[in-house]
């Protein structure tokens, strides 16, 4: 976890280039395109989402969409970013046993959302 | 007992306007006696936790001048206590019904009798794709269908499920004004600007893909579209952005509600109070009470003069997984750091209520 490490530019260049760091086993890599702040219930919330049902991807952003409210005038808009192989965007923490990948670097597919905004 | 609950879910749907108590406060005569307030319950008891969340400030006797207006002293404020909140069953109900649930999908473990409604009641669907839990007392409804999203994938062809019929920005705001109704919960309820426009937070869920029918990449697709509001009480806002005490809706294809996110505590008066003068605000900052939100961070030690501009109230919530047991408010203190070599904005928050703060 860190602030950009899904930042668009490194991970174009890395999809246009199939060098993004997911192999085949990899279901979802989970970070934020933006700048973040080490909210310090962030870990806690993705864990309890997760344990109450919802998929690991929704998890990920209800945290930090829930980590991040507690003031009306934070600078940054965060957003949060999941890349995947398609099948796994919807796994849950129990899904472990599938093998997603196509194969196909072509095919893996990102997801932002806005956790964070102003006014 | 559970069917016949279901049939009065039934008998009082959706559309059916059914009556129910009303989730903001009433008028000074309408709290209950019993909460009326003891005046040796501790400050530190009721007064808002900044948490962990935010840099203490604390400072090395700098000079501190006040320029901020001072008409938010005039007024005392309300310090609320938050009870259990129960919410209508039409509107329990109405939820089943977005997300296709039925009782056959009822979880909730360990209760005594769940559908009293004072109890936490919780539903998935067998595959998981659609959950609900209600919390009365923390006034908390968690509710998420992941068959909003169009993330249906195509094994066979490999292709992605089209994002159709996603509301826009001016549409969401509507939306969820018009489903907030449902609860009871108007417009003067949310949360303003200045201006008296109402304080609302945008959020979008977007993807990027390759997608073999049109042969080419797509970029930041916008499969979901949301929106927080913040409550508001006596013409005061609640801290945040939302569902710190407000919520936050979500819509996917088709205009389909993807997540709705409601804390909405019900709030009874429970004391009120003479809100501290600017002397009494600059001491609370001086004695470290106070703490630095991340409008601007710097070190407080190295600040050699502060000049407070603005300082207004505001409500501290807590999110729905936190119990609270009363809502108070606090500062809400705009300032500039001079830090020397450079002036800095900065904010802060900070007790409000005076120190002899009982009338």
């Amino acid at each position: 976890m860190g602030c950009g490490i899904l930042n668009n530019t490194p991970y174009n260049s890395m999809y246009e280039d199939g060098r993004l760091p997911i192999n085949n086993d990899l279901h979802l890599l989970l970070g934020a395109s933006t700048s973040m702040t080490a909210a310090p219930t962030l870990g806690t919330l993705w864990a309890t989402n997760m344990l109450a049902g919802l998929t690991v991807a929704q998890s990920w952003f209800n945290a930090g969409s829930t980590a991040y409210l507690s003031e009306t005038n934070h600078p940054l808009t965060i957003v949060f970013r999941v890349a995947y192989w398609p099948d796994a965007i919807d796994d849950h923490i129990t899904d472990v046993d599938t093998s997603p990948g196509t194969g196909n670097p072509l095919d893996i597919m990102k997801q932002d959302a806005t956790v964070y905004s102003k006014p | 007992m559970r069917l016949f609950f279901i049939g009065l879910i039934n008998l009082f749907g959706w559309s059916s306007g059914l009556a129910f108590t009303p989730m903001w406060p009433g008028s000074l005569n309408q709290y209950p006696e019993s909460l009326a307030a003891s005046t040796n319950q501790s400050r530190a008891a009721i007064e808002p936790d900044f948490g962990s969340s935010f840099p203490k400030f604390q400072i090395h006797n700098p000079e501190i001048i006040w320029t901020a207006k001072t008409n938010y002293l005039q007024k005392p404020l309300w310090i609320y206590k938050a009870m259990p909140q129960i919410f209508p069953r039409s509107v329990i109900s109405n939820l089943m019904s977005l997300g296709s649930l039925t009782i056959q999908d009822e979880r909730t473990e360990g209760k005594i009798n769940p559908w009293l409604l004072t109890e936490p009641l919780s539903f998935a669907n067998k595959s998981n794709t659609c959950s609900l839990f209600i919390v009365p007392v923390d006034g908390q409804i968690q509710y998420w269908n992941g068959s909003a999203f169009p993330n249906h994938w195509d094994k066979i062809k490999h292709l992605v499920e089209p994002a159709v019929g996603v509301p826009n920005d001016a549409k969401i705001e509507k939306l969820g004004l018009k489903f907030l109704k449902q609860f009871g919960i108007r417009q003067d309820d949310l949360a303003q600007k200045a201006n008296g426009n109402l304080l609302t937070f945008g959020e979008k869920r977007t993807r990027s893909y390759f997608d073999r029918r049109r042969g080419k990449y797509i970029d930041d697709e916008v499969i979901a579209r949301g929106i927080f509001f913040n409550r508001r009480i006596d013409g005061i806002n609640f801290a945040g952005i939302g569902i710190d005490e407000g919520c936050e809706i979500m819509y996917g294809n088709n205009a389909k509600m993807a997540v709705f996110r409601l804390v909405w505590r019900n709030l009874q008066r429970y004391q009120q109070c003479r809100i501290a003068n600017s002397d009494e605000i600059i001491s609370y900052i001086r004695d470290g009470q106070a703490v630095m939100t991340h409008k601007n961070l710097v070190n407080p030690a190295d600040i050699k003069k502060l000049t407070i501009t603005d300082c207004s109230p505001l409500y501290m919530g807590a999110d729905g997984d936190e119990t609270q047991d009363f809502v108070c408010p606090f500062a809400q203190v705009e300032a500039i750091a001079d830090l020397g070599y450079t002036n800095v904005d900065i904010q802060l928050y900070c007790p409000i209520l005076s120190t002899n703060r009982f009338y």
